[in-house]
């Protein structure tokens, strides 16, 4: 593998292998399957220096290589957008959401009979628990065969009732890594966000590994060990039973309450509220899942945060880290018009304090790895999904070349 | 299928190559021949070389490149029309290029010519003559008469494209009604006259609304108005000689223009790296399309304007701007071609392309033709 323990994390070389033997032989979350609800709905999900086109046709999802095959241009902008066909602008080639080509202007200009081959390169694309898989590979292997176990875990929460209310890309200076292992362990929340400490408990949490995935069930509505004062109710607790209906004055000084206070009132309403078939602990707590290689979702009963860590196009030391939230829409309402995909900095408060404060670590990380004093991590019990992952992106890399 | 390398887009190597195979061996545009001025001197970066251009005692440039051959950094005319030129260790020397102060050795010298109302260069020794070099291209540009115009903006772009990229887009008008709604009125472009040489090539295009029978545009009609002539109080069989009328006027002989010329937008493109277009005699654009340094994913996109003014006009200053693509619009065609050009690029990294290529149409000629003639610079020790 990595010949110096900064390899994985600095190396032109190894950016290029992650590229050849993983991000083009796993399955990738493209984006929500909510954002496909019409036909001719589209977006686009960039990796590397790809960008996939996802569209809905009648029944069907498609992904195709987002360039026109007539002279490479990058076909639809990138975010979401909604058409009957699609239109290249520069030489205005147009084709079907099937991908076939529809129309050429001059057609009689070009020498080839028959110009079908020129339709939209495809991609393999699945539907599953609510969310968009592509694969970059001609033949996959199934993606039940991916997901494993995971798949019926997220159907439970029918993720296709969640409805994308904000989504934002950041350049981060760091491996996609270093942002991914920050996310695969709560050990450094005591310190690094201390302001959660009252609403969630980082410490006592269940893990359970499938396969390459893993899920961490992180109780909220309940102090962490480490915060200063268990039983006082902090802003970010105060704001977590106010969304419950309940009134967070009610709970001073017996902050241990609130998460069955939070289950009970959200069970009394939970067909208003469509969440019927979850079970207590998932009317309150983060089932934070890790999907092999990058992904995070935060599933709680009413919101899904879903954070993608990808690879810069060129340069190991950056990164895309992309984020979105997802609210779970009441049965029979109308859904909500869907925001922009916002491209943000890092450092101007955009992302938030969680991952604004992550941000910073990151860069530190990066930064250091450069160092030739750089040793590889001395992993705790609570980083355990950092080491396996590790042994999961080792396996992808010693997989024999095969041509794409 | 047309075999266009799509690694020549994006590898450093291949523009090192292209560089020492194609641009040290051709003729590059330096700048209109005004630029050389009432200071005598000017200097131009031509991609990974500069050249200085200074005017000799009888007026005729002599060009070098911008470097002390001795310690490096940047050269400096100075006390022209009979001067010298100096660099920052005390070096001097003579317009001839020979030492004679503290840096001792001569000069690196580059061939400079003037056609067509330009000043061009040649860095290495393989070219041939300028005049053999451009051909037939300087009797049609004084036919056109762009020595009689006026500089009035100059513009360098760096965009996020191979440079390779902006050239197509010259090099062809099939994308024009689609990429540029606003023109569908001016310009027939699904007709082309379409002319190729060894190196070089010409594409015409009739203007709409000249003719009877044919629809003028508001686009046509402006660029008469600007003219003197007004469309509308003018039959259409008589347009034409109005327009030469108001050339004459401005004091300009047309005797060598015909009316082919004066109703056609004309694109000459001139190997490797240059685009004229211009219409009614009247106005006049310099495209420019200079390889980055060290990027083969950026280049720099240089636009000139050029109109028609009255022959004995003083002649205003260029309005001269250096901007990055995406920090204002330029215009709305150049701003259309860009986009695509930075959408081709960020397209031509996708496996999709590197595995399946491109394909060109016949009205794409000019881009065949400019990857033809780059490919045999590319694979011969002499192309001649």
């Amino acid at each position: 593998m990595a010949a110096h323990a900064n390899d994985e994390l600095c190396s032109d070389a190894f950016r290029r292998l992650e590229w050849e033997r993983l991000w083009t032989r796993t399955w990738l979350l493209a984006g929500a399957a909510s954002d496909l609800r019409q036909t001719g709905d589209r977006f686009t999900f960039e990796v590397g220096a790809e960008s996939i086109l996802v569209t809905r046709d009648g029944d069907a999802v498609r992904a195709f290589y987002n360039v026109c095959p007539h002279r490479g241009r990058r076909l639809v902008d990138g975010g979401c957008g909604h058409a009957r066909a699609m239109r290249c602008g520069y030489h205005g080639w147009t084709f079907r959401l099937d991908g076939s080509l529809a129309f050429v202007p001059s057609r009689e200009t070009f020498a080839e009979p028959d110009l079908a081959e020129r339709g939209l390169a495809p991609v393999a694309c699945e539907v599953a628990g609510g969310l968009v898989w592509i694969h970059l590979a001609p033949s996959p292997p199934p993606l039940d065969a991916f997901l494993g176990p995971v798949r019926a875990l997220l159907e439970r929460y029918a993720l296709e009732t969640f409805d994308v209310r904000e989504h934002k890309r950041v350049e981060l200076a760091c491996n996609w890594k270093v942002a991914l292992d920050g996310a695969n362990e709560s050990y450094h929340a005591a310190l690094v966000h201390p302001q959660n400490l009252g609403v969630l408990d980082e410490v006592n949490t269940t893990v359970e590994h499938f396969g390459d995935h893993a899920r961490e069930i992180i109780p909220f509505g309940v102090p962490s060990p480490n915060a200063p004062d268990g039983q006082r109710v902090t802003p970010e607790l105060a704001a977590f039973l106010a969304e419950a209906g309940l009134s967070p004055g009610a709970f001073e000084g017996r902050a241990g309450e609130a998460r069955r206070a939070v289950q009970l009132a959200l069970r009394a309403r939970a067909a208003e509220l469509g969440l019927t078939a979850l079970d207590d602990d998932q009317l309150t707590d983060d089932h934070n899942f890790f999907l092999f290689p990058n992904v995070i979702l935060n599933v709680f009963a009413r919101t899904l945060i879903v954070v993608r860590h990808l690879p810069h196009r060129t340069d190991p030391e950056r990164m895309v880290f992309d984020q979105m939230q997802l609210e779970r829409r009441r049965p029979g309402a109308t859904p909500p018009a869907r925001p922009a995909t916002a491209t943000v900095r890092s450092g101007t408060g955009a992302l938030g304090p969680v991952v604004e404060q992550d941000a910073v670590q990151f860069a530190r990380v990066q930064e250091s790895a450069r160092s030739i004093a750089f040793r590889p991590p001395l992993l705790g019990g609570r980083e355990d999904r950092i080491a396996r992952m590790r042994r999961a992106l080792a396996r992808h890399l010693a997989e024999p070349e095969s041509p794409r | 299928m047309t075999s266009i390398s799509i690694e020549g887009y994006v590898s450093l190597e291949h523009a090192r190559r292209e560089w020492s195979a194609v641009f040290e061996r051709t003729w590059l545009l330096v700048c209109h021949r005004s630029r050389l001025g009432e200071r005598g001197a000017t200097t131009s970066d031509l991609g990974r070389t500069r050249v200085l251009v200074v005017a000799g005692p009888g007026g005729e440039a002599r060009g070098f490149v911008d470097a002390c051959p001795v310690g490096g950094g940047r050269l400096e005319a100075i006390g022209l029309p009979r001067g010298a030129v100096a660099c920052r260790h005390g070096g001097t020397w003579t317009l001839d290029g020979a030492a004679t102060g503290r840096c001792d050795a001569p000069l690196v010298s580059v061939r400079v010519g003037s056609a067509g109302g330009y000043l061009w260069a040649s860095l290495g020794r393989e070219a041939p003559s300028l005049e053999t070099y451009l051909g037939t291209l300087p009797a049609l540009i004084d036919r056109l008469g762009l020595g009689d115009y006026t500089l009035t903006r100059d513009l360098s772009i760096e965009v996020d494209c191979n440079w390779k990229v902006l050239a197509e887009a010259f090099n062809e008008g099939y994308h024009v009604p689609s990429t540029h709604p606003e023109l569908a009125d001016l310009i027939d472009f699904s007709r082309a006259h379409i002319a190729v040489d060894a190196h070089h090539n010409q594409v015409l295009q009739p203007l709409l609304g000249l003719r009877p029978g044919e629809t003028m545009g508001p686009a046509l009609a402006g660029m008469l108005a600007e003219l003197g002539v007004d469309a509308k109080a003018t039959p259409r069989e008589g347009l034409v000689s109005a327009v030469r009328a108001r050339i004459e006027a401005m004091g300009w002989d047309t005797s060598a223009l015909d009316d082919d010329t004066l109703t056609q937008n004309y694109t000459i493109n001139v190997f490797p790296n240059v685009s004229f277009s211009g219409l009614l005699s009247h106005r006049h654009f310099l495209s420019r399309f200079r390889p980055h340094p060290v990027d083969p994913e950026r280049s720099i996109y240089d636009f000139q304007e050029l109109i028609r003014l009255p022959r004995r006009q003083t002649q205003p200053a260029p309005v001269l701007e250096h901007l990055r693509y995406g920090e204002r619009s330029v215009s709305t065609t150049i701003d259309q071609d860009l986009a695509n050009c930075v959408a081709v690029q960020a397209g031509l990294r996708s496996h999709a392309v590197r595995s399946r290529g491109i394909v060109l149409g016949a009205l794409e000629r000019g881009v065949a033709h400019l990857h033809e003639t780059l490919g045999r610079y590319l694979a011969a020790p002499s192309p001649g």
